[in-house]
């Protein structure tokens, strides 16, 4: 993303509760990697319900898609059956284009994952890109902000 | 909105706007967006700062047809008035 196609933005920030179960983790008795990406979906899902903003409706009346286009982990700790997670999400960057959702995992005080997660807009009906809508926007931005 | 003295400058111009965005240093009247590295996400972003600085608006059906500097040069010229860029 280029530098002029920034904006200044303020994001409001979700906190996503998540219980690991068994199914979630590996041969290795760790959390799987791949995994951690439904808790960042689950996160982005319920900040944006929370400030009004449906997916399953937005899907049916547009008939736009977000698909994720880009994505970035780190992993600092693994987590394991039964843990407690705490995810943390909110938009560390915007354009018309696509939007970043950054975000962390962590269990109590440990971070055990960051993330960088992009998403576009695209019709269901052509594959087209689209522009972000200014609802998603203006559900996760703090008021007054937008791109 | 930019006063434009002639057609040239809005091309100009417009060529800057797409450079600056796609951090590339040439962009050829007739090249092709994507033969250039821009993609259609890329794309997006070249529209909506065209929009920005020239008041214009695209549709979704035009999002697509911006697929080079002499298309999108085209597109934007159909939306200014014509006191504006037509004049040279």
């Amino acid at each position: 993303m280029s530098a002029a196609a920034l904006h200044a933005l303020q994001s409001r920030r979700g906190h996503h509760t998540v219980r690991v179960l068994y199914h979630d983790t590996d041969k290795a008795r760790v959390v799987h990697h791949a995994t951690y990406f439904r808790y960042l979906e689950g996160a982005r899902l319920e900040l944006w319900r929370e400030h009004g903003f449906s997916y399953d409706l937005f899907e049916k009346e547009t008939g736009l898609g977000l698909p994720v286009v880009e994505t970035h982990m780190r992993y600092h700790a693994a987590a394991r059956f039964d843990d407690l997670l705490v995810v943390t999400t909110w938009v560390g960057a915007a354009t018309r284009a696509s939007v970043w959702f950054h975000a962390e995992i962590r269990r109590d005080e440990s971070l055990l994952v960051m993330a960088k997660v992009r998403l576009a807009c695209a019709s269901f009906d052509d594959g087209q890109i689209r522009r972000v809508p200014v609802a998603l926007l203006d559900a996760c931005l703090e008021p007054g902000y937008t791109v | 909105m930019p006063q434009h003295t002639s057609k040239n400058s809005l091309k100009e111009e417009l060529r800057s706007l797409i450079a600056e965005i796609a951090e590339i240093d040439a962009i050829p009247d007739d090249a092709a967006f994507k033969d250039l590295g821009i993609d259609s996400m890329m794309g997006v972003e070249i529209v909506a700062a065209i929009e920005r600085q020239y008041h214009v608006k695209f549709s979704d059906a035009e999002l697509s047809q911006v697929t080079t500097l002499n298309r999108s040069y085209e597109l934007v010229i159909e939306k200014l008035p014509q006191t504006s860029a037509a004049a040279g």
